[in-house]
């Protein structure tokens, strides 16, 4: 067996499901934990670059026969691995124990198993599977996991009743409920509650990684649109999706507290990412998935300096200023970078896809454009405002050293590279998004063929395909 | 021999490049942690933005020579979608953009000699010229912009290196206070122009100025006449993005909140270049406008209203970068008349001489009332009052009191457009934690039953003071 031909991904989530008894007993976790995310980043950039490259037909080397690597899960799957890297990374030396390293190991597991699952029966086991490591947590701190199963419980049995709708052929249901179930797990109104408990109450690391990378989304992608779902479907999803990111964004602006910011800004973009699923035209598409890998990058990023700035300060208080700015200028500068990417800010990876995001929805929906466009200024006055109230102000005291160390330092500024790198040169991620974009859509048309004087909305995404493109893997 | 056109391709591709190679050096320099002394700091800037200039000038003179009126240049393809999306990144040289490109040189490297002695030993040296730098390459961005997207990656890097710098002295929360009032503004402005770009590119299937403008060079227009409710759209989102930009009624009171920072950013920020961005955006777009007398009114109306306001609210305030703020704002309301009445060439040149006038006043600004002593000496007495017998005894404290309250503009954005959203989204704020702590078992004693959410509770909640931020000094 040579490179080409080695299960790569296979590796990736076995070495992530070893790490877990390894860290567990380990005597510096995070160490371990780091060269674990190190080599799963790199297990499945291999996948994923030779698949990108075309070398050779990688499903004739699955070892897992439900995992797949396609188009659509292609440069998903590293930024998942970078993510959990990236924490790894930043976590502050007091939340560094054996239990929250290995819970980096069993999201990522899980993580990863789940944006490589293309069957929708196992799809639905990894995805109340990946619900377990927060509520995990919450037990072991002896938090109130109440809000948290409150809409998990749900989640769960959406997910299972869509599975059982789908195997007795009732497809409707099936639809309605897996529809449900993404919604829920992406925090959109009215079932928004406990995103913002989770980070009240949870460890910062475990939320992020169980809410950023939009693994709701996801399973709209996989399970809902391959279903062809009716129009008003899409359209109900599309009106909470827009409600959701502009109340979201609006909330975001008058909060107090940097973590409920913070988790306003995660379900604002979330609920924009769903707009482009709702008006499904190439370019919608495309935005919404090159929106959803750029925002889980720098929200990411933002969400771990604020957990960095919590390790040194204490709670983030935003009601009025800290002059944090004379003992972490680096940092400020960090939350600014990561702040304004997620908010589309020009050279930042952010800004092609928001412009995709608002051109498509514009094109179909002049509402959802304002709306997007609207949550999107509204975002931008959030982040400098919380810039602003933590570091300016009268000069934060301190008798120690607070600055930015040298693990933090080379995550931020592997963030930065990717950030500005893909800011700066788009092309081969969006081309990348494009084509992911059209493959679904023509699945769509290919397999649910529709009269075009009844569909309108199919056969405009139909005929918005201009010449077939790019590769289609199956 | 060299081609001129290949030339002046290279030249302008140096002219974007050097700056930008600016902003990332030092930006990757501050994440490093290595800062370079002030001497190596200004002598980078200096060398950058120098070769920025000289590439500029030589293109000037090739154009001159070799009589090219106008030269587009592609810097990047930078994203195409097969036949769904193409945005290119394009400059464009013609004598609109080289006059800016070139009066934004010549004021920038003034104010750069000046602040590295200025703001010599002072802590946020480094910062400052980080924060020039994004100014300076946003600006060469916006004015040289042949596609209304790359103008829009200018216009948003002007107004970020803007709000930073006026909230410079960050240890006083006032100027960060007022940054992000001007932030707002500027988010505001940035949505209009976004939306415009947006709706222009659909319209026309790109955002090329030579599709909305066509190739005749500047100010000539020979594009198809564009008509019709949406053309309206965009002009009138410009005429708001432009406002918003260049501190236009009614978005005039962000102005002198903004000398909050260096009297340096002050002078080439709000006298010269950053508040003259959107006078350059209304004469790039001037034959789109004008196509329309609905639009041309507006901008007319607005012109002469600034204009005027300016005029009144920089005779009776009581410092003197308030008085040269809405000086400058009067100039520009002129200029914004002036393009309202169909010309091109006058307001340019008024924008230059005005832009290099005020820029040397504020530089001197610190020394204003050393001068005004020397003059009262000389004369044995003060100059004439400010609005002593222009109006009606009766009239005359009212009027006072407008322009000493800057119009009360602020006030009326704060109290008819902001508090009422903000105390809203306050109110949903309450209520969702509410919500919260009901799903989670919580009690607290501040806690309205649910069912007493009646119309009096939203009225209390949109009269009461607003927990946000008082963004007002």
């Amino acid at each position: 067996m040579n490179l080409f031909e080695f299960p790569w991904l296979e590796m990736a989530i076995a070495i992530s499901v070893a790490g877990i008894p390894l860290i567990s007993w380990a005597e510096r976790p995070i160490g371990w934990t780091i060269g674990l995310c190190t080599l799963v980043l790199i297990c499945v950039g291999m996948e994923c670059g030779l698949h990108h490259a075309d070398i050779i037909d990688m499903d004739d080397h699955r070892v897992a026969e439900w995992l797949d690597v396609d188009i659509l899960s292609a440069p998903v799957l590293p930024v998942v691995a970078l993510l959990h890297l990236l924490v790894a990374l930043m976590v502050p030396r007091i939340h560094a124990t054996n239990a929250f390293c290995s819970s980096i190991c069993l999201s990522m597991g899980l993580q990863l198993a789940t944006f490589g699952c293309t069957e929708p029966s196992l799809l639905v086991l990894l995805l109340i599977a990946g619900a377990l490591p927060p509520l995990w947590e919450m037990w072991r701190n002896n938090r109130h996991p109440q809000l948290y199963l409150l809409h998990m419980i749900p989640f769960a049995v959406f997910l299972l009743s869509g599975w059982f709708a789908d195997e007795l052929e009732m497809k409707r249901l099936a639809i309605a409920c897996w529809m449900i179930a993404a919604l829920i797990r992406s925090g959109t109104f009215p079932a928004h509650a406990w995103v913002p408990s989770l980070f009240e109450t949870s460890n910062f690391g475990t939320s992020i990684l169980f809410v950023v990378p939009m693994v709701g989304f996801y399973a709209a992608l996989r399970m809902v649109l391959p279903m062809d779902p009716p129009e008003w479907i899409l359209q109900l999803m599309g009106a909470f999706s827009l409600l959701t990111a502009i109340l979201s964004s609006g909330l975001a602006v008058v909060q107090q507290d940097a973590r409920k910011m913070f988790a306003r800004l995660v379900l604002s973009h979330t609920a924009m990412t769903f707009v482009g699923l709702e008006l499904l035209t190439p370019l919608s598409l495309t935005g919404s998935l090159a929106h959803w890998l750029s925002s889980a990058i720098s929200l990411c990023g933002l969400g771990l300096v604020l957990w960095s700035l919590e390790a040194r300060f204490g709670s983030l208080d935003i009601s009025q200023h800290r002059g944090l700015y004379s003992k972490a200028p680096v940092m400020g500068a960090f939350l600014l970078l990561m702040g304004l990417a997620s908010v589309g800010f020009p050279g930042t990876i952010g800004f092609a896809s928001s412009e995709l995001l608002i051109d498509g929805a514009v094109t179909d929906n002049v509402l959802a454009g304002l709306v997007v466009v609207i949550s999107s200024l509204l975002n931008g006055i959030a982040i400098m405002r919380m810039y602003f109230l933590l570091f300016t102000g009268k000069q934060h005291s301190s008798v120690v050293s607070l600055g930015v160390t040298p693990r933090e330092r080379f995550a931020v500024g592997l963030l930065t590279l990717v950030i500005f790198g893909a800011g700066i040169q788009p092309q081969i991620v969006l081309a990348s998004r494009h084509r992911a974009a059209h493959l679904i859509v023509d699945e769509l048309e290919r397999d649910h063929p529709v009269d075009p004087h009844h569909d309108d909305r199919v056969s405009a995404a139909g005929k918005s395909v201009g010449t077939s493109h790019g590769s289609v893997d199956d | 021999m060299i081609d001129p056109v290949e030339l002046l391709a290279y030249l302008a591709t140096v002219i974007i490049a050097a700056p930008l190679l600016l902003v990332l050096l030092l930006g990757s320099l501050a994440i490093i942690g290595t800062i370079p002394s002030e001497r190596c700091t200004t002598r980078l800037v200096q060398g950058l933005i120098g070769i920025s200039f000289l590439a500029t000038v030589a293109a000037t003179g090739i154009m001159i020579l070799y009589g090219i009126p106008r030269k587009s240049v592609i810097l990047s393809d930078w994203i195409i979608l097969g036949h769904d999306y193409h945005f290119v990144l394009k400059i464009l040289l013609d004598p609109l953009s080289i006059v800016f490109a070139l009066l934004t040189f010549v004021l920038c490297t003034t104010i750069g000699s000046f602040v590295s002695r200025y703001m010599h030993k002072e802590p946020g040296f480094y910062r400052f010229f980080v924060l020039f730098a994004i100014f300076v390459l946003g600006m060469l961005a916006a004015s040289l912009a042949d596609t209304i997207e790359t103008l829009f990656f200018g216009w948003e890097l002007v107004g970020l290196s803007s709000a930073l710098l006026i909230a410079f002295f960050q240890e006083r929360p006032a100027p960060a206070r007022s940054a992000l009032w001007v932030w707002v503004i500027y988010r505001f402005a940035d949505a209009a122009l976004l939306l415009a770009a947006v709706t222009l590119h659909h319209m026309t299937g790109e955002g090329d100025f030579d599709r909305l403008l066509g190739t005749a060079s500047w100010p000539s227009s020979s594009g198809i006449p564009h008509t019709g409710s949406a053309s309206f759209l965009v002009g009138l989102l410009l005429i708001v993005a432009a406002a918003g930009k260049s501190g236009l009624v009614p978005f005039s009171g962000w102005l002198p909140r903004a000398m909050e920072g260096p009297t340096p950013s002050s002078a080439v920020f709000y006298g010269a270049l950053s508040v003259h961005l959107g006078v350059f955006l209304l004469l790039r777009m001037g034959p789109f406008l004008s196509e329309s007398w609905g639009l041309t009114i507006i901008v007319l109306v607005i012109g002469i209203s600034t204009a005027l306001f300016a005029s009144l609210a920089s005779s009776v305030q009581t410092d003197i970068k308030s008085v040269l703020a809405f000086a400058s704002l009067a100039q520009v309301g002129l200029i914004v008349t002036e393009i309202g009445c169909g010309l091109r060439w006058l307001p340019l040149f008024h924008l230059v001489g005005h832009a290099c006038l005020r820029t040397l006043q504020f530089l001197r600004a610190p020394s204003m009332l050393q001068d005004h002593q020397k003059i009262e000496n000389a004369i044995g007495g003060t100059g004439p009052g400010s609005l002593s017998g222009w109006f009606p005894a009766h009239y005359a404290p009212w009027i006072y009191r407008l322009a000493f309250d800057r119009g009360s503009l602020d006030d009326m954005l704060w109290k008819g457009l902001c508090r009422p959203v903000i105390s809203l989204l306050e109110w949903f704020n309450r209520l969702d934690e509410q919500w919260m702590r009901f799903l989670g078992g919580e009690d607290s004693p501040d806690d309205l039953p649910l069912t007493r959410i009646t119309t009096d509770t939203l009225n209390a909640a949109i009269s009461s003071a607003p927990s946000f931020d008082d963004t007002r000094q």
